[in-house]
């Protein structure tokens, strides 16, 4: 593949030099242009975000650039970087508005901002004289007459180069602990947040570079054709780069440099006939109806003949390495006070206290709608509480948002999410590393000794910890081709990634059979040895009883009792909110 | 998705090799003269519409609620999964669906060449504003769409009237933003939290 990348750069490269008509090089100068828009919109829908409004960031940057240059005379080497630093803030401002949205409703937010937009460009005669257009955009110079861009050949070798700049810096990010990040909060929005991942920050993060690439591909624009008008807004030009993205390839680093070539050469090549736009039509039904993951999967398909192998597994010992449960405090590892939550008139969760002391292993446990659920869903910050407050470490947490709360070492496992379905097992726990990078996002881009060793780390690490779970073997293997079982230890693996000092485990037994439940126990007991503690939700009664030193019991939202295994088992009232089933005793 | 994009782009240039690009009146039976009901003026063809638009609505709302492929539409937005279970063939709801939502974009489509002209490229602004539409009330949610298309056509007609013709189209945007922002789910949407 790789082989086959750097051919078609240098036969793209030597085009001008052979003579080719200046026609194809204007082709493929746009098709350079879309690339900037298609890899951006690319990025953010890394993370499940789709920008259907990427025209007025585009619009953005022409207009900045080029009114610069015509009302102030100022040379494109000076107007571009502004415009693209301007298109950037402006992309800022909206993300700050508008990312907490999700799915089709930031698809609207974004519609409605091109349109907007749009219109502005369209009915402020005074700045950009509207419908008929910005005419006398001054070309490309760099100060002298002589360095004056004038042929194709000059445009054609700049874009070249952004073309290059913007894939190395998208290949660098998708293939980062940023790029994963991204994928999981595309894949498993609470999962992330848990294991320590801002999706505000990373969503944000690919938002702005997006814009960014934007602004300078409308800058280029600007100066490259010297006429602007707001038809560059047309919702036909965003179409065009979904189409690139979505057809080339999504999610992959080539998919939008494939897309945005073939889309642009399509159309034209048709012009030939009457009715091109039907053909085209035709065609991009036939690419997404025969190949729904893009062309360049296909493509890589064909040319590697099979699928990537799996990683080989290195080389790691089963160790569960914690650097900060050690340190020890006065104040409990978790402390909950009078705690309510009510849904409308019910109080789900009513006045709950409870603490969870140091290297313990607390149980809360009750029947089915008792408020288990929910008071875990308080504590790791998913869910606000009506009144009450959390302290960890002696510190309180309450209402900080979840990632925040997992930067702090305190981690959950969920109930039924708990692991990332499509990525492999060791990228999963991978991901959940996150927490503990410590190098920049420039030191990322562009890889430096620290970098690179940071990720050899954290994949050392993450191989570890699926070894101390007894997944080692399965490393390659998607989370969701994982037994049921298998997935409930990789959730516990990826918990522990980030290092915590405090595990939140919401019934890590259920779906488990016998053998597995006494592996998951002796986990639990290696884990707390270590010096973690562990606050868990279980209905599995042996686990509950055989492993832990205290047992809270909550019905309807109120702790009815607190205690040993064995005075909970005997507890009169416990007894009596169980009663019907019996269990409590007869497993014990 | 991308396939409907696409279906779209094929019809409207078959359109436009069928006939023309340019915008064609159809002849209906109503008088041009309107109708004075006291302060308010109505051509009776545009009464029709509305009329027509409100049938439409009740008669969907029945479909949905009170038949049995209603029921299997709603279990199959619910939970695909436990649809299939329970026995619904939900590749046929699929097709129903998606047939029964043209044909009402067909009805609207027919109306409003009546009301205003047709022409091959009248479905654009349709589309974008009908996805606000459904948007704005919440995700699959009929009582949104209601009360969203109403409040979208009145503040777009307001803004024309009392701010600026040619900002039209961006009041009614800038109001789904600012609702959206306010509430993230929609109208009439809810939020779910993780398990």
């Amino acid at each position: 593949m790789k082989l086959w990348a750097a051919a078609a750069a240098v036969a793209l490269l030597a085009l001008p030099l052979i003579g080719v008509d200046d026609y194809y090089l204007h082709l493929l100068i746009m098709a350079g242009i879309f690339y900037l828009l298609a890899a951006g919109m690319n990025l953010l829908l890394a993370a499940g975000q789709l920008n259907l409004g990427h025209t007025a960031f585009y619009g953005i940057g022409a207009y900045t650039s080029g009114l610069l240059g015509v009302h102030f005379g100022l040379s494109p080497l000076w107007t571009m970087p502004v415009a693209a630093a301007f298109t950037g803030f402006v992309g800022y401002l909206l993300g700050r508005l508008t990312l907490r949205l999700r799915g089709a409703y930031f698809v609207l937010v974004t519609v409605g901002f091109a349109e907007v937009i749009r219109l502005v460009a369209t009915n402020w005669m005074d700045l950009t004289q509207g419908p008929m257009g910005l005419a006398g955009v001054p070309a490309f110079n760099l100060g002298i007459e002589r360095w004056t861009l004038v042929s194709k050949r000059d445009y054609y070798y700049l874009m070249a180069a952004l073309v290059a700049g913007t894939l190395f810096v998208t290949a660098r990010i998708l293939g980062s602990r940023v790029g994963r990040a991204l994928a999981a909060i595309q894949s498993n929005e609470s999962l992330a947040e848990s294991s320590g991942i801002s999706a505000y920050a990373h969503t944000m993060l690919a938002m702005v570079v997006s814009c960014v690439l934007a602004g300078v591909a409308g800058a280029f624009y600007a100066h490259y054709i010297t006429f602007l008008s707001p038809e560059l807004f047309g919702f036909q030009n965003t179409v065009t780069m979904a189409v690139m993205v979505v057809a080339g390839g999504q999610g992959m680093v080539l998919g939008p440099a494939v897309g945005s070539l073939v889309f642009t050469f399509v159309p034209e090549l048709l012009r030939m006939a009457a009715n091109r736009m039907l053909l085209y039509g035709v065609l991009l039904l036939l690419v997404v109806m025969f190949m729904p993951r893009g062309l360049v999967f296909y493509l890589r398909a064909l040319l590697r003949g099979r699928a990537p192998s799996p990683a080989a597994v290195q080389a790691a010992d089963a160790a569960l390495e914690t650097g900060r449960a050690a340190a020890a405090g006065a104040a409990p590892a978790l402390d909950v006070r009078e705690m309510t939550v009510r849904f409308g008139g019910l109080a789900a969760v009513e006045d709950l206290s409870l603490t969870l002391g140091r290297g313990e292993i607390l149980a809360l446990i009750g029947p089915n709608g008792a408020g288990k659920s929910t008071a875990f869903n308080v504590v790791t910050g998913f869910q606000p509480a009506d009144t009450g407050r959390v302290d960890f470490d002696g510190v309180d947490i309450t209402g900080l948002p979840p990632y925040r709360i997992a930067e702090r070492g305190l981690v959950r496992m969920f109930q039924r999410t708990s692991v990332f379905p499509e990525a492999p097992a060791l990228d999963n726990v991978l991901t959940a590393c996150h927490r503990l990078a410590r190098t920049r996002l420039w030191e990322v881009v562009l890889m430096t000794e620290a970098a690179r060793e940071e990720e050899a780390r954290h994949r050392r690490r993450a191989q570890s910890l699926l070894n101390f779970v007894g997944l080692g073997r399965k490393a390659g293997e998607a989370a969701k081709n994982l037994s049921c079982g298998e997935q409930r230890l990789l959730g516990l693996a990826i918990a522990l990634a980030p290092d915590p000092s405090v595990l939140l485990l919401d019934e890590p037994a259920a779906g488990l059979n016998a053998v597995e439940t006494g592996q998951l126990m002796h986990l639990i007991e290696v884990i707390r040895s270590r010096g973690l503690s562990v606050l868990l939700v279980e209905h599995d009664m042996k686990l509950v009883m055989g492993l832990c030193d205290r047992v809270v019991v909550l019905n309807y939202g109120v702790k009815i009792a607190e205690g040993t295994p064995t005075e909970i088992q005997q507890h009169p009232e416990v007894i009596r909110a169980y009663l019907g089933s019996g269990e409590i005793l007869a497993d014990a | 998705m991308l396939a409907t994009v696409a279906l779209s782009v094929i019809i409207q240039n078959a359109a436009i090799l069928l006939w023309d690009p340019s915008p064609k009146t159809i002849k209906h039976v109503f008088s041009p003269v309107p109708l004075t009901l006291g302060p308010i003026n109505v051509v009776s063809i545009r009464l029709f519409a509305g009329l027509v638009a409100v049938a439409l609505i009740v008669g969907s709302h029945l479909l949905i609620q009170k038949t049995r492929i209603g029921r299997a539409m709603r279990a199959t937005f619910q939970d695909t999964d436990m649809a299939r279970l329970t026995g619904v063939d939900v590749d046929r709801v699929y097709m129903f669906t998606f047939a029964f939502g043209a044909a009402l974009a067909g009805a609207s489509g027919a109306l409003l060449g009546a009301v205003f002209w047709v022409y091959p490229a009248m479905g654009d602004l349709a589309a974008l504003k009908s996805f606000a539409v459904v948007i704005m009330g919440g995700l699959g949610n009929f009582l949104g769409a209601i009360v969203g298309g109403l409040l979208l056509g009145v503040s777009e007609s307001l803004g024309a009237g009392y701010i600026s013709s040619g900002y039209k189209d961006a009041i009614g945007f800038i109001l789904i933003i600012l609702l959206l922002l306010w509430r993230p789910q929609g109208l009439f949407g809810k939020k779910a939290l993780p398990r």
